[in-house]
């Protein structure tokens, strides 16, 4: 029993140390802000050459959840609406033919949604988690979701 | 020399990871915007004016309350209470009014010192938190400043030098789930104090503005005292520059830029005849038509937007090789060869006149002096049953690497330009192709990287309202500075507007004077490589800071019926 007991304790007393609280594996306050901003880079960069993806990998136990809620659910409200905010301020009525602010505004931000799920979608591949990979794959299926960016979800499976 | 490229690649990628670590321990999300506003309204030092002046006018942008990434595991979900904490920088008995929108479902906690008029909330000076916002209220409650200042406070700051620090108010917003910030926004409001008129002596006649509006005249040269360098006045006829003199040693030579809103930029290397000591010199300007920058736009693939996705075009099993992959399965959504499903969609290929539409409105209301001659040729319904070399050259550049690298511009410029010279074998060499494609890794991308990219541009399927007009910018300004054409117009707050910001935000429609300058002076400038003002002067201008002939990047001041400008107003280095 007493070499039972021992070997018992051998295992448990580090696993007892390794794992921690819930309250110590909460994250770094700084890491999470940190995260926040990778992801609004990586969503809102034009031509992406400063290494947001690269940038937002480093926080890849952090973003899988906020990555896969994108892919699902498009723009966060408050980027929907800044980013409406902005067309519609933008919006010129065009020459030749008759486009009106609503369907600017409509078009425009189909294009930013789209984006948006598409960087997910790139991001997620190159998590290679399990959870990401089921997420590629219901949004590779999805009717509900526009071709390109199915088409980006495929891509990102494919690419891993 | 890859193993130079590979070991600046690793050398980027290293100052960037650092500058990320660095700035985790900075606040989150902090932006700012500038707006500025000359006191000529009120009596000033030259005491012409006195009539009542309006509020400091909104922001460029209205701010939007709630966290831009929503996840509880990130601090914040959609539930999250969030709170503002306005701090309001500005002189005693000076207002904020906080104009609300979408904000009917919200029950807010306002503190006493804010109050509440229709749906707009009034603050005071010093700091206020209000509570009873959301971390993801959708759709989300907006919010737009106006700023109140009591005229006495700004009568004291007209009476201030130019030279001198202008007036200042801020107005902080800090958005808070618990005790983290979520986001912080600081909008800087400068009162200028009103530029003194010059005298008018010397003068440039403006000939042939074809605009009521003011021109404005970028002036170098020697008064009697003074060497004067980008000195800006305005004029819709005619632009007094006080006495102008011969210039003596390194004044030399007098050079002259007019801008204005629908002509050409006319620049004048060197002004001919020269100054003379007399204060009654005249010098004709006369103003050429807008240069029309040629385009051809390729639509390769058309996302065919429809508010019914059912409706939308999808994609091709064999155009885009996905055979192999599990989800390719015959009668697949993601697989359905539909092409003609848009056809009855009213905005079906709209998506390129909207772009160039807005490219076009842009620079002509920056005073750009530049428009498009635009072509446009669809291939969008080519599909997977279409044998030709073209349809199959199409189908296979509707992925692309884009152009972010040298190795991805390498793959990517061949495959476009095949469809280009199978569908048009003697295309002309100067103008712009655009190619609007399904995926380019990046929203849009200019593929200068490499000399033979420099006249391409490619768009992915998912571009936003600016990007076409931001990848033009890119082949205007200086040819070959992609990366850097972004960073001090977006590095710094002042310019968060700027169209050549590196983030797509849907708002940056800014362009500074120094910028328009290269676009049409620079010699790397589409414009001047692709001999669309045959017989000017071009200048060799550094991407952003000045040089004897060029003024600085930044350099810009308000077009004359512009209530506001973001950015710096004068041509001063930045901050």
């Amino acid at each position: 029993v007493r070499a039972a007991s021992l070997i018992l304790s051998m295992v448990l007393v580090p696993l007892t140390i390794a794992v921690p609280t819930r309250a110590e594996v909460r994250p770094d306050p700084d890491r999470l802000a940190g995260a926040q901003r990778a992801l609004v880079a990586w969503y809102d960069c034009i031509e992406c050459v400063n290494f947001e993806l690269e940038s937002l990998l480093l926080y890849s136990d952090l973003i899988e959840g906020a990555l896969i809620s994108t892919l699902n659910n498009g723009l966060s409200p408050v980027r929907r609406a800044e980013i409406q905010a902005g067309l519609r301020k933008g919006y010129r009525p065009t020459p030749d033919r008759d486009v009106s602010v609503d369907e600017y505004v409509a078009f425009f931000t189909s294009n930013a949604d789209a984006s948006y799920r598409k960087r997910a979608a790139t991001a997620l591949g190159r998590l290679r988690t399990p959870s990401a990979s089921v997420a590629l794959r219901i949004a590779a299926h999805n009717p509900d979701l526009r071709a390109d960016v199915r088409a980006a979800a495929l891509e990102a499976l494919a690419a891993r | 020399m890859p193993k130079t490229r590979s070991s600046r690649r690793v050398l980027r990628l290293a100052i960037a990871l650092a500058a990320l670590a660095f700035e985790s321990s900075a606040l989150a999300g902090a932006v700012g915007q500038v707006v500025t506003q000359n006191l000529c309204s009120i009596s000033g030092p030259s005491g012409q004016r006195d009539r009542p002046i309006e509020p400091m006018p909104p922001p460029a942008s209205a701010l939007a309350i709630g966290c831009e990434v929503l996840d509880p595991a990130l601090g914040c979900g959609a539930d999250s209470p969030l709170k503002l904490r306005v701090q309001f920088d500005g002189p005693p008995d000076s207002k904020a009014r906080l104009a609300l929108g979408n904000s009917e479902a919200l029950q807010l906690e306002l503190p006493r010192t804010v109050r509440r008029e229709g749906d707009s909330l009034v603050v005071h000076p010093g700091v206020s938190v209000i509570g009873g916002f959301r971390g993801g209220t959708s759709p989300a409650p907006l919010l737009t400043p106006t700023i109140d200042v009591p005229r006495s406070w700004l009568s004291q700051v007209n009476k201030l030098l130019p030279s001198t620090a202008p007036g200042r108010v801020t107005l902080a917003i800090d958005q808070f789930v618990d005790t983290t910030l979520a986001r912080r926004f600081v909008y800087t409001y400068i009162y200028e104090p009103c530029i003194k008129a010059l005298v008018v002596q010397d003068r440039i006649q403006v000939e042939a503005n074809s605009s009521t509006r003011k021109a404005i005249a970028l002036i170098d040269g020697q008064r009697v005292a003074d060497c004067v360098t980008n000195e800006m006045g305005f004029g819709t006829s005619v632009v007094g520059v006080g006495n102008m003199v011969p210039p003596v040693d390194d004044c030399r030579p007098s050079r002259a830029t007019v801008f204005s809103a629908n002509n050409a930029i006319e620049y004048r290397s060197e002004i001919d005849p020269e100054w003379t000591g007399s204060p009654t010199d005249l010098r004709s300007a006369p103003l050429d038509a807008l240069l029309a920058q040629p385009v051809k736009v390729w639509l390769l693939y058309d996302a065919c937007f429809n508010a019914n996705p059912a409706l939308a075009r999808q994609c091709f099993c064999a155009e885009e090789a996905y055979a192999s992959l599990p989800a390719c399965i015959p009668g697949d959504p993601v697989c359905t060869v539909n092409p003609g499903a848009c056809t009855l969609d009213a905005l079906r290929r709209v998506g390129p006149r909207l772009l160039m539409n807005k490219a076009r409105t842009l620079y002509r209301e920056q005073f750009a002096g530049i428009s498009f001659a635009e072509q446009f040729v669809d291939l969008s319904q080519i599909d997977d049953t279409d044998l030709t070399p073209l349809g199959a050259a199409v189908r296979a550049a509707r992925v692309v690497p884009g152009c972010k690298t040298d190795p991805d511009a390498g793959a990517t410029l061949p495959l476009l330009n095949n469809v280009k010279n199978l569908a048009e074998p003697s295309a002309p060499t100067n103008r712009l192709d655009v190619f609007m494609v399904r995926s380019a890794a990046a929203n849009g991308v200019w593929c200068g990287i490499k000399p033979e990219g420099a006249n391409v541009i490619v768009l992915d399927a998912a571009y936003r309202a600016i990007t076409l007009a931001h990848e033009f910018g890119h082949a205007f300004f200086n040819s070959g500075q992609q990366i850097s054409n972004h960073v001090v117009t977006g590095a710094n707050g002042s310019y968060a507007t700027n169209l050549m910001q590196a983030l797509d935000t849907d708002d940056g429609e800014r362009l500074t004077l120094g910028q328009l300058f290269r676009a049409t002076v620079d010699d790397g400038s589409s414009i001047n490589r692709h001999n669309v003002r045959p017989g000017e002067s071009t200048e060799n201008c550094l991407e952003f800071d000045p040089t004897d002939k060029c003024p600085p990047a930044w350099c810009d001041i308000k077009r004359d019926d512009d209530t506001t400008l973001v950015g710096r107003p004068k041509c001063a280095p930045l901050p």
